[in-house]
């Protein structure tokens, strides 16, 4: 009965409610689809049987995101949400045993079924196309529910066959590739699909900043094929190896042997004969002599091995099946579609891509995981881009230090208002209830140079203001910020950038900047943030900022400007999270020069971090209104 | 004067309404302010981002005349004559009202003369400031004399008993103190944090006094709307998954987006509560009774090269007898927006709260006679 409640609300949905548990068919710690027998038979060319246990490691440092191939035997074009037998066989033989070296992740979509396929593929049907529409929808809606909620920073290893390999290249494509999450990426096994690289080269195909794993241990890469056996190879209407483009070919990278070359493969093939369907094939007969294989998988050392091969029929992982008839092993393992027919030289081995070399993937991952966690593997210093190449700087940022205490350099001080003692100053009344909380923390100061180039008035005006911080400081009536001072507040901002905008808002106070990309001429009226400019100048945007109003300040150190103020700003990513922020300011009434601050901005790097509000009109109320209450509090 | 304006608009549509005069020649036609169609071009298309979907990004005003709920006795479409004869009114108002005042006048009686709506008593805005809307909505070619159009009638459904309550406490709470004893007992917008109406909503309607503007920014992964009125950005991940759980309950509620299509479905809950009782113009109390599991469903979608379509939904099933939904056009903007710095110049509500406490101390001083005796 519940079991049918949570189905139809599946059903009745729009998009898949992936913090629903049961819209996964595997996560940690559960006893669900991947938590099953995968015990082997390791069967030797001598017919000895000797059988190989297997474990979860609960605490494998990082994790698995499977999307799972074709199964689903569903009537319809896109399959429902039930996990059926398919479904759950998928898993058996596919991921299952990942589980030993990652935390497996593997969420239900509503996938193209084998229906559905048949019909995209049937002449006069629509043609393929499964990496777009609601199966994409569904597992891109669960790969952001998985980065918000379960990632929590750890490496993950993209998993993907067929159907799911195509949806998960166009995940890469769309949200990983050159992204600050790309960094997360320990690497991504795209099997059973053709994936374009440069003739010759290891990226710039279908990802513009992923290579292809060409080493053991090489983080961040891409491990892909389609198999065919080395005595049919694929013919010219094959389904996999080629791609369209001058210049590309479809990358192979063998996971037993990935700098190349012919190599033993581990595979881990079914025991009771069910493919991956679910469907239940006669027993295959591993042994000729002795008892039946009762185990869920044997694996046959030496009988299997491959390698990549590329040359006019397209590229390939060749299979070997090494076949002595005069050992009691088995000469052959089944797995090809459509054995003895066409599409035998189209599809290949495409039903066991993922088990013949099963155990070298997962002994691949266990040493890109290792290399992954040590310093330096992850790849660093990749600047992500938008579609128009543009540095993409769309996130949270912060400033770290005390500059919004006082852009210049000082040491730590007791308090934000003094006046004076018996020995030395004292903290005001208004603000000694704080004690060190009140207190202002060190800083090598911001400006460029050390110290703000005033004039003498400017200089006193700004001793003056320092003295009647409490009565003058915008920051204590929740004013706008103003620009400079905006980007050092000690709260973040979010910058949204697309191909046609950029607009900056800000924590404190909801502070907004919309940047205009053409210039609307001189500002119509001067105003707290000013009205701001920008342009690219090779990969920095250079913001100009004027019509600023004489009401900011710089910091809760009484440092200030007039209306003749103009503001040239400058971001620079440094890397996937850092700006280096650079602001010239120029005001000839307040400065004997322009002077320029300088800081770095740091990008919430959290899955789940969110521009928080600091509305704090509402906080200042009692300040600035409590004595016009009709009852006013007595202090 | 936020209640007085919307009245006003009622007025105006009952004119329509109970009218049968001819339409007044002057006006123009409805038909006549569709997109001037001068020369042949290529039939519009939804312009797109990068990444495929339909791009509502730049700047958009939802003003109109039209209401949130149906003056009696209208149906939910107009005629060409009652838009007509609507929008004359309003126009022939607004002429009036720019008059050049009279340089010999002598000053206002204290206390106001009496005039009512935004330009009207002493201190309120003149109709220079006022950018109501002049026009009536237009939805899918039909003119519209309400956004709701579910219920039928046009109307925000009755309350359950439930959110009959709410709305009472939420009154009796506010009304144990003087209108002007305190600042929080003064409107969310005359204290500049948020704006008149119900402008940053959700949902987002019109707040029949001016600047009913807003700014998008569609990312890949974010929809950014600002509204000018009072500068709020509202952050709309397009994440897919529901608004999270929590404790948080910020001004505009939690928005989760996701693509339907090419309809951007916007879910919104865990608005904060002071957001609700506010008895907005635009909403006129509407959300008053509201419970903490509200959730508001936008929906938008590009109509045509000027038009976004708005729709929303409200779904608060301890609230209201039945679900409720609307349509809005917003119509796209060549203007900029500006810096709407409503606390920085905020003298008005420490003038309202000092003329308060300056009345009390005059009639504390009146003559014995004209006091009410106090108690022996």
């Amino acid at each position: 009965m519940h079991a049918l409640l949570v189905v139809f609300a599946l059903l009745a949905q729009d998009t898949v409610p992936y913090a629903n548990g049961a819209s996964w068919l595997c996560r940690p710690g559960r006893d669900d689809a991947c938590a099953i027998d995968l015990t082997t038979t390791v069967i030797s060319a001598s017919g000895g049987l000797t059988r190989e246990t297997w474990s979860a490691d609960p605490n494998a440092p990082i994790d698995c995101f499977y999307v799972y191939p074709t199964v689903s035997r569903d009537s319809t074009t896109y399959s429902d949400l039930i996990a059926g037998d398919e479904e759950r066989n998928v898993i058996r033989g596919q991921f299952a045993r990942f589980a030993s070296v990652c935390r497996p992740y593997a969420p239900l979509y509503r996938q193209v079924s084998l229906k559905g396929l048949s019909a995209m593929m049937a002449p006069g049907g629509s043609g393929v196309a499964l990496d777009r529409g609601q199966g994409y929808d569904d597992v891109a809606a669960a790969w952001r529910y998985y980065l918000a909620h379960d990632n929590g920073g750890r490496g993950v290893v993209l998993i993907g066959h067929s159907q799911g390999a195509m949806i998960l290249t166009e995940l890469i494509r769309r949200e990983i590739d050159g992204k600050p999450v790309q960094s997360r990426v320990v690497s991504a096994i795209l099997l059973g699909t053709s994936i374009a690289e440069p003739k010759g080269g290891d990226v710039g195909g279908a990802f513009k900043s992923m290579p292809m794993c060409r080493r053991a241990g090489q983080v961040g890469c891409i491990i892909t094929f389609g198999s065919y056996r080395s005595t049919v190879p694929p013919s010219a209407t094959a389904i996999f190896g080629r791609v369209a483009g001058a210049g590309m070919e479809a990358a192979c990278t063998n996971p037993a042997a990935l700098s190349g070359g012919r190599a033993p493969l581990h595979s881990y093939l079914t025991g009771a004969g069910k493919s991956i369907t679910g469907t239940t094939n006669e027993r295959h007969r591993w042994v000729n002599t002795g008892p039946a294989i009762e185990t869920p998988f044997v694996s046959v050392p030496g009988m299997l091995s491959a390698q990549c091969v590329s040359d006019a029929r397209g590229s390939r992982l060749d299979l070997f099946v090494l076949a002595d008839s005069t050992d009691p092993r088995a000469d052959d393992i089944s797995g090809d579609i459509g054995r003895g027919s066409p599409a035998q030289a189209q599809w290949g081995m495409h039903l066991i891509d993922v088990h013949v070399v099963m155990g070298d993937l997962i002994e691949a991952v266990r040493r890109q995981s290792a290399a992954y966690k040590s310093p330096g593997a992850t790849p660093r210093g990749a600047v992500p881009r938008t579609s128009d190449g543009r540095p993409d700087m769309n996130g949270l940022w912060q400033s770290l230090g005390s500059a919004n205490y006082d852009v210049e350099p000082h040491a730590a001080r007791g308090a934000l208002a003094w006046r004076p003692g018996p020995v030395v100053p004292v903290p005001a009344p208004q603000v000694l209830a704080f004690g060190a909380v009140g207190a202002v923390p060190s800083g090598n100061g911001i400006v460029v140079g050390g110290r703000i180039p005033y004039t003498a008035a400017g200089r006193a005006k700004q001793q003056e203001n320092q003295a009647q911080w409490l009565a003058r400081d915008p920051e204590i009536r929740c004013y706008l910020p103003g620009v400079p001072r905006a980007t050092y507040m000690p709260f973040p901002f979010q910058i949204f950038q697309s191909e046609r905008k950029f607009f900056i808002a800000y924590e404190y106070a909801g502070a907004v900047r919309d940047i205009y990309s053409k210039d609307p001429g001189p500002p119509q009226v001067d105003t707290w943030m000013g009205q701001s400019v920008g342009v690219w100048d090779g990969d920095t945007f250079v913001v100009t900022v004027s019509g600023l109003n004489a009401d900011s300040w710089f910091d809760r150190s009484g440092n200030h400007h007039t209306e003749t103020m103009k503001v040239v700003e400058r971001y620079t990513m440094l890397g996937p999270d850092h700006i280096q922020y650079e602001a010239t300011i120029d005001d000839p009434q307040t400065f004997t020069q322009p002077w320029t601050i300088r800081l770095p901005l740091y990008r919430h790097v959290n899955a789940d971090a969110r521009l928080g509000q600091f509305k704090c009109v509402e906080f200042v109320e009692e300040l600035l209104y409590g004595q016009l209450r009709k009852n006013p509090i007595e202090p | 004067m936020r209640v007085e304006l919307l009245i006003t608009g009622a007025v105006l549509l009952s004119v329509v309404s109970s009218s049968t005069r001819a339409t007044a020649q002057a006006a123009a036609s409805p038909a006549q302010r569709t997109a001037p169609t001068a020369s042949p071009r290529a039939p519009w298309t939804a312009p797109r981002t990068p990444d495929g979907r339909p791009d509502l990004q730049g700047n958009w005003s939802n003003a109109t005349l039209t209401t949130l709920q149906r003056p009696a006795g209208l149906p939910l479409v107009l005629s060409n004559e009652q838009v007509a004869r609507l929008e004359k009114v309003r126009a022939d108002s607004s002429d009036k009202l720019d008059q050049a005042s009279d340089p010999n006048r002598t000053a206002p009686p204290l206390g106001g003369d009496g005039s009512t709506g935004a330009a009207g008593n002493v201190g309120g805005y003149n109709n220079f400031w006022i950018d109501a809307g002049d026009r009536v909505a237009r939805v899918n070619g039909e003119f519209r004399s309400s956004f709701i159009t579910d219920p039928p009638n046009g109307l925000v459904p009755p309350l359950t008993p439930a959110g009959r309550a709410r709305q009472i406490a939420r009154v009796t709470r506010q009304r144990q103190f003087g209108e002007y004893d305190n600042p929080e007992n003064r409107p969310l917008a005359e204290r500049c944090i948020m704006s008149f109406g119900s402008n940053a909503g959700p949902p987002m309607l019109p707040n029949y006094f001016y600047n009913n503007n807003y700014t998008i920014v569609q990312t890949r992964d974010h929809v950014m709307i600002m509204t000018e009125m009072v500068h709020d950005a509202r952050i709309i991940p397009l994440s897919g998954t529901a608004p999270r759980t929590g404790t948080a309950r910020p001004w505009m509620g939690e928005s989760v987006g996701r693509w339907v299509g090419d309809t951007l479905v916007v879910e919104t809950a865990h608005i904060r509560p002071e957001q609700l009782a506010s008895g907005t113009t635009s909403m006129g109390g509407a959300l008053m009774g509201a419970s903490d599991s509200l959730r508001v469903v936008e929906r938008f979608s590009r109509a045509d090269e000027f038009t976004m379509l708005y729709r929303f939904t409200i779904d608060d099933p301890s609230t209201y007898t039945q679900p409720w939904s609307g349509e809005v056009p917003f119509l796209a903007m060549d203007d900029l927006l500006y810096e709407y710095a409503c606390h920085e110049g905020n003298y008005a509500l420490s003038n309202i709260l000092s003329g308060a406490r300056a009345a009390e101390r005059e009639a504390a001083a009146r003559p014995a006679a004209t006091k009410p005796k106090p108690n022996p």
